[in-house]
């Protein structure tokens, strides 16, 4: 089945530019000019919602992309790509920490777009089983649990919600506890980047999953930063 | 440059306060010296007078009463210690010296002869004498007593040393006056000169501390107001250009998607169209990085700070998407420098790379070679004190003239019969200025056989044995 793709951008020439390319590479694609009309488009009451990227530039008029994709986040975990206007690091770092989970600066070519857009799939298809991740069917490291079959995630047996990105980030950390993966193994083996991409991907995703599997983000118990090497995952015990 | 005048503002305005401290103390000096000169004299002269006229007295009464010789008259009479008495009775000499022709000056004697007691001072063989002359009573004769000014001449010597040394000192403590003075009015010159430095040196937001002093306030504030108009100036201008770039994204982006589009479709088109397309595409990638050149250097322009962290140089080069698009380059990398790091921002110094060959490419005929190796100095450690990066191309290389000119922005180098399009455009500008802001330098030299050699040095952060060096090293094809 086709992918689907909606383009939020206000300027129409870039939508429609895009969706031709995106057309030609396979993709099915939708527009959006608004974060009004994105939204309305991805309201899970709509029949037709089903979308499986979101391709969301941050300067919209209304509501802009961060808080268009703060509002999704709340009903859906739709794959988000944002697009920077400008590749500031209050951009990029805003987008992610909103939800997004990848992020292409303007101008970009569609090679490099289609890359992310791909990568993005995968990281998708976890459950389906695909073996691209490194998590056995089901892994456990103190009271965390993470089923990939299921595409599950329990903490003390209570289950946690995370987009398919936290998923598969948590996935890599707890395949080896204890192991200190630097900002750059992870941003190859989820993200797909190579030794140029933008580790500071990495440290949002981060800290949006320690958001959700710490008691206090502030103080995180169970994924710890190694200062000056990266992250790993420990047991936090009783 | 004008030649700096041999003294300094500081140094004329310590100079006048010398002087001035000079002629004053020396005028009161000098009038202070006359002054106690004429009292010393005037009393020495009054007591001189008032002594002869009474030692006339007793000779007159002598020479009366007894018939006693003048001679030992003369002698009776107790002369002061410095004095010696003279009588001139009836035009004979007594108590002069033997041989003494005029032991009186001729207008003194005339003076007493003519019946005013009278005074001179005469200088005899080096010191001065003060002759006091009186009429005696009743007969043809004139006493003189010779008082000798020695003592006093002696004092007013000490007391013009006094005077002169008190001068002196005054002209010194002038002098420092006028220094610390002048240090107190320049104090504001040399604000000045300390923030102009500042201001020069890029520190844009430098200003002069406030004065209450209202002579110096009023300058205080236009300075400032200048310096802050200089500033909104160029922060405009980078603006400016950062808000071009920007607005330039947006049809960028849809150039190059449909670009993109057109790129599929290239089967369907007919030579020309083909052509045209081949065309299109080259000058909107061309486009896109002049555009990303363009918002990077106004964004170093604005002083952005970029995050820093050890980054492999030879691992950089080694995974250079830029440099693997150009696999026939030749790389070889110093084993000394493999794992050494220096401080930057990856994507930025692959920028600096990616620069550097498309330079290569477009002016110098092509890559030729990559070379990673170490810089000449070594620390304690062994480890090299800076990294180099070489790309070497085996163009018409660069002519001594235009070794810096080409860094500049929309520079063209001076032999125009190169190549029409040599407008570098911002490539190497911005390479010369990230490398900057990684505190390194860049520099064109000639390549041995032939090409130009653009060298980037950066100084090495460390070495970090983990930092993976993918083998095998690329080198030169057969």
């Amino acid at each position: 089945m086709a992918v689907r793709i909606l383009v939020v951008d206000d300027d129409p020439n870039i939508r429609t530019s895009l969706r031709f390319a995106l057309e030609d590479e396979g993709y099915v694609v939708d527009e959006a000019g608004s974060g009004e009309a994105a939204l309305a488009r991805l309201d899970p009451r709509n029949a037709s919602a089903h979308v499986d990227i979101v391709l969301l530039d941050l300067m919209l008029p209304g509501i802009d992309g961060f808080e268009c994709c703060r509002r999704l986040r709340r009903t859906s975990d739709v794959p988000v790509v944002v697009v920077s206007a400008r590749g500031e690091t209050a951009d990029v770092v805003g987008g992610l920490e909103a939800g997004a989970d990848d992020y292409v600066t303007k101008p970009f070519a569609v090679p490099e777009l289609t890359a992310r857009l791909r990568a993005l799939r995968r990281r998708g298809r976890v459950e389906d089983g695909d073996g691209r991740t490194s998590a056995a069917a089901r892994l456990r490291v103190g009271d965390l649990e993470i089923s990939a079959e299921e595409g599950t995630v329990t903490l003390a047996g209570t289950p946690i919600h995370l987009t398919r990105t936290e998923f598969r980030l948590l996935g890599e950390l707890m395949a080896a506890p204890n192991r200190v993966f630097t900002r750059e193994v992870l941003l190859e083996t989820v993200w797909e980047y190579d030794y140029l991409g933008d580790v500071r991907i990495v440290d949002v995703h981060i800290r949006r999953l320690r958001m959700k599997v710490e008691d206090d983000a502030g103080a995180p118990r169970r994924v710890l930063t190694v200062r000056g090497l990266g992250y790993k995952l420990v047991d936090p015990g009783p | 440059m004008k030649r700096r005048g041999r003294w300094g503002l500081r140094g004329r305005l310590t100079a006048s306060f010398a002087l001035g401290a000079l002629l004053l103390s020396a005028a009161l000096a000098a009038a202070s010296f006359t002054a106690t000169r004429s009292y010393l004299l005037s009393q020495r002269e009054t007591s001189a007078v008032d002594r002869t006229l009474a030692q006339g007295q007793t000779l007159a009464d002598g020479l009366r009463s007894t018939g006693a010789e003048p001679g030992d008259l003369l002698d009776g009479l107790r002369a002061a210690p410095d004095a010696r008495l003279l009588l001139h009775l009836d035009g004979r000499w007594y108590g002069a010296d033997v041989g003494e022709v005029q032991p009186v000056p001729a207008q003194l004697g005339r003076e007493v002869e003519a019946g005013h007691a009278s005074r001179q001072r005469v200088e005899v063989a080096g010191s001065h004498q003060l002759i006091v002359g009186v009429p005696l009573e009743g007969r043809n004769a004139q006493l003189y007593e010779v008082f000798s000014l020695d003592e006093l001449d002696g004092t007013l010597r000490r007391t013009s040393r006094a005077l002169a040394l008190i001068a002196l000192l005054t002209t010194a403590v002038g002098a420092a006056v006028g220094w610390a003075t002048s240090r107190r009015l320049l104090r504001p010159l040399s604000d000045v000169i300390t923030t102009s430095r500042s201001i020069a040196d890029g520190r844009l937001s430098a200003r002069l501390p406030d004065s209450r002093d209202p002579d110096v306030a009023p300058f205080v504030e236009s300075f400032n107001a200048m310096t802050q108009a200089l500033q909104d100036r160029i922060d405009r201008d980078a603006r400016f250009a950062a808000d071009v770039s920007h607005e330039l994204r947006s049809p960028l982006t849809t150039l190059s998607a449909a670009l993109s589009v057109l790129r599929g479709r290239r089967d369907e088109l007919g030579g020309r169209g083909r052509a045209a397309l081949d065309l299109l595409g080259n000058e909107v990638d061309r486009f896109a990085v002049l555009v990303q050149d363009l918002l990077e250097i106004s964004r170093l322009d604005a002083g952005h700070p970029f995050d820093r962290e050890p980054v492999g140089l030879a691992r950089l080069v080694l995974t250079s998407p830029s440099l693997a698009r150009l696999p026939d380059v030749a790389v070889e990398v110093d084993a000394s420098v493999a794992g050494v790091t220096v401080a930057g921002d990856k994507r930025r110094l692959e920028r600096v790379l990616a620069n550097l060959l498309q330079n290569a490419v477009r002016y110098g005929g092509g890559v030729t070679a990559v070379r990673v190796t170490p810089g000449p100095d070594t620390r304690p450690d062994g480890t090299p004190t800076c990294v180099l990066v070489a790309v070497e191309d085996s163009g018409p290389g660069v002519p001594p003239e235009d070794r810096d000119r080409i860094f500049e922005r929309f520079s063209r180098g001076s032999g125009g019969d190169r190549d029409g399009t040599r407008g570098v455009g911002l490539g190497l500008a911005l390479v010369r200025d990230l490398v900057a802001a990684h505190g390194g330098e860049v520099w064109v030299e000639d390549r041995p056989g032939g090409g130009a050699r653009f060298v980037v040095a950066l100084p090495a952060l460390g070495v970090d044995q983990d930092e993976p060096v993918p083998q095998p090293v690329r080198t030169a094809p057969p």
